[in-house]
């Protein structure tokens, strides 16, 4: 029974192997370089304020005819979607074909603290629209939007569906009280009016330390001792490094927009419940007729799949798909399994609407 | 890069043997190698006075030199998991120190669970500090540090304010003792009295701020007791089905899963998330009363404050939005202006006697040009040209 036990000696070894690898690690940590993020060739075709749209060049010879715009939260940065060549859900669309646009939102600074979710729905988001669709002779293109970035994409497309041919929401918060959503919760009791007020522009940070709130356990601790495993492992480091480079590379989020989207969205759910305005227009999901693809993830821990299935009961539309990823909010797009399915399968879809 | 490589191989190099000079020495003090030493000061405790302690801070301070920019931050990370978990290391260690010549699962186990339940009432909540930085809260690296460095981040004053003053009776998160309440109530009097009244709300949004991350840190230790309990729990099961943790890295990824499943249980009481929202409020109400006093001091040194900045981007932003909604308009009007134009023009042409020359020259040839173009039916034409206006000109001939 002796091999059971959980000995002293044991610890200690354990403790020499922890120390050993920290000494080597400091080498492989200094030679690992420059963490590079965002591997697939694009090219900058319009830029306003600190936004830059950038347009990925074609991996095939005939692409799609109808380009596909990715519209990405404002948390966190969109590279996620591109962060290495094995981990890329752009390069798996432009593999399967697809003529790919991405919204990057850039680092909002003080001057940008007023800006409205008008401003980025009706403004921003809807001249990339128009910038692309002239460029291409099309009066409407295929948009895909992801996290935050997919309740963009469903008011956009709430309010100027003659611009949108089919619309892909991935990890999509949709109504923001069901029982499970712990950041809708927790948004609950927050004075908002006083955060924004007080800091502007509601720091990155802060998000982290939300984020981080979820998982504290896993997230502020037992993630690093998997790392300290990976030392030894210069490919293995490089990719936790990029991971967590992404992790805490948050940019600061306006802070009318922030005030916003907590009242409207989390706090008042009125995506769902109804009296949402953006512009003074009112925004309904009964407007969306068009195709709808809604991929969510089943162990998402920040938007819960069920905030993100609900949108099929809501919708106007009778050409609704879903797809049900079996991962979580970040292994959708980085997860092998990820790259396998996801990009296929919105390719395939549509292509089945390209007639 | 090639120099901070070369220099992280002679700091590694320097850093290991004075480890393994450390281990060495350690080993010959061990019960087995000859004695432990009653001060009972371990290799193995994350205090900052700990030789592990001082070795992880040498280290972080070597990955501060060896490092480029983008990888200290997560040296140091991996530093202070490191400290977590040789505190833990530690703590094992002393409890299975019993178990030395005994050689059942059951001992380690029992011993084990005796350890913990220890740990745990030694630390139950009456006994919790009044610093919440350095309770039982932060057992084993729980995430209060988390909150502690966004606090000191979202201070619009230099360095950690809060720990410079904690113990000194004036501030800081748990450090005012509550009887300074009654010198709050206090009527400011004289030539500073609006000074002073200014200072007195600081204090007393400090004391609410260090309330609610009492309330919080107490939160945190009750799941850290619970965390302990489930670990307890598991170590019983497993010594049933014959099996044990294996070594450190297990029983470390033990405590990490009871901790997720503790504090999820947390997660789900509306208190807890109601109260995380309060943390941030109350840090947020003395924040915004410090930018206040900020703001007059900077009045007084003649230099811009924060409200002037937002007053002016806020009107830059309005102007923004004004000469967007002007241009969309000009834009349409000119729209408008065109339809009027040629609307005029047909009417011209419809009221003027037929011209007889065809000769095709010049301008004349253009004008008719533009008129074959234009329907025959005035009434006609003017309708569809402003319904295509209405809708900003959609073409029907686009392809998609």
């Amino acid at each position: 029974m002796i091999q059971t036990a959980l000995q002293p000696q044991r610890i200690l070894e354990d403790a020499l192997e922890f120390n050993r690898k920290m000494a080597a690690g400091l080498n492989s940590l200094s030679q690992v370089g420059e963490v590079s993020v965002g591997v697939s060739p694009k090219e900058a075709v319009y830029a306003e304020d600190k936004l830059v749209l950038y347009r990925y060049r074609p991996r095939v010879d005939k692409p799609a005819r109808t380009p596909l715009l990715i519209v990405y939260a404002l948390v966190n940065r969109p590279y996620m979607t591109d962060l290495q060549e094995d981990r890329s859900l752009i390069r798996g669309l432009l593999d399967s074909g697809e003529d790919v646009y991405l919204i990057d939102w850039g680092y909002p600074d003080a001057a940008d603290r007023f800006l409205q979710l008008d401003d980025y729905i009706n403004g921003y988001i809807h001249r990339c629209v128009a910038h692309i669709c002239k460029q291409h002779g099309l009066r409407r293109l295929n948009l895909l939007g992801i996290c935050q970035g997919g309740t963009f994409s469903l008011c956009y497309t709430a309010l100027h569906p003659e611009r949108v041919r089919n619309l892909i929401t991935m990890v999509t918060p949709v109504d923001f009280h069901t029982a499970n959503n712990t950041l809708g919760q927790w948004a609950q009791g927050l004075d908002v009016d006083l955060l924004v007020d007080t800091v502007g522009n509601v720091p990155g940070e802060l998000l982290n330390w939300t984020f981080l709130s979820m998982k504290p356990f896993r997230l502020t601790g037992q993630k690093y001792a998997d790392m300290a495993d990976m030392l030894d492992d210069p490919k293995k480091l490089k990719n936790f490094l990029r991971m967590e480079k992404w992790i805490f590379d948050s940019p600061d989020q306006p802070g009318e927009v922030f005030r916003q989207f907590i009242k409207y969205f989390y706090q008042q759910n009125r995506l769902v419940t109804g009296g949402l305005e953006i512009g003074a227009q009112p925004v309904s999901l009964q407007q969306i007729t068009l195709p709808v693809l809604n991929i969510y993830a089943t162990q998402d821990h920040l938007v819960p799949a069920e905030s993100s299935i609900a949108l099929e009961k809501h919708l106007g539309t009778s050409d609704y798909s879903s797809i049900a990823f079996q991962g979580g909010h970040i292994g959708i797009y980085v997860s092998g399994r990820a790259q396998k399915e996801i990009p296929p399968a919105i390719a395939r879809w549509l292509q089945d609407r390209s007639s | 890069m090639v120099e901070s490589s070369e220099s992280a191989e002679a700091w590694t190099r320097v850093w290991l043997d004075a480890q393994k000079q450390f281990l060495d020495a350690w080993q010959q003090l061990s019960p087995s190698g000859g004695g432990w030493p009653a001060s009972g000061k371990l290799p193995f405790s994350a205090g900052d006075s700990s030789l592990w302690g001082q070795a992880l801070d040498q280290w972080s301070r070597m990955a501060n030199l060896a490092l480029p920019q983008a990888t200290q931050d997560v040296a140091g990370r991996l530093a202070g998991l490191g400290k977590s978990y040789l505190q833990m290391g530690e703590t094992f260690w002393r409890m299975l120190q019993q178990t030395q010549g005994t050689d059942t699962a059951t001992d380690w186990q029992a011993v084990m669970n005796q350890g913990l339940e220890q740990l745990r009432k030694a630390t139950s909540l009456g006994e919790i500090p009044s610093d919440p930085w350095c309770g039982f809260a932060t057992l084993w690296g729980l995430p209060l540090d988390t909150w502690k460095r966004i606090g000191v981040s979202l201070s619009p004053f230099p360095g950690e304010m809060e720990k410079a003053l904690r113990g000194s009776g004036v501030a800081g998160a748990g450090g005012i003792p509550r009887n300074v309440e009654q010198v709050l109530g206090l009527p400011p009097l004289g030539y500073t009295r609006e000074w002073q009244e200014q200072v007195q709300e600081w204090t007393r949004l400090s004391l609410d701020y260090g309330s609610v991350m009492q309330d919080f840190a107490r939160v945190l230790a009750k799941v850290a007791q619970r965390a302990l309990e489930l670990m307890g729990e598991r170590l019983t099961e497993l010594s049933c089905q014959g099996e044990s943790l294996g070594g450190l890295r297990a029983a470390y990824d033990l405590w990490i899963d009871c901790g997720e499943a503790a504090y999820a249980e947390t997660l789900a009481t509306p208190e807890f998330p109601a109260l995380q929202a309060e943390l941030v409020n109350a840090l947020m109400r003395l924040k915004r009363h410090e930018q206040r006093i900020l703001d007059e001091v900077m009045t007084g040194m003649n230099m811009p404050t924060r409200q002037e900045l937002d007053t002016s981007h806020k009107r830059v932003y309005e102007l923004r939005r004004e000469l967007r909604d002007l241009q969309a308009r000009m834009q349409d009007m000119d729209s408008i202006n065109e339809l009027r134009d040629q609307l005029e023009e047909l009417r011209d042409k419809v009221d003027a006697p037929p011209r007889r020359t065809t000769s095709a020259a010049g301008p004349s040839a253009k004008k008719t040009g533009v008129t074959r173009k234009t329907p025959v039916n005035k009434k006609a034409s003017t309708k569809t040209a402003g319904r295509t206006s209405g809708r900003r000109a959609q073409p029907k001939s686009r392809k998609d």
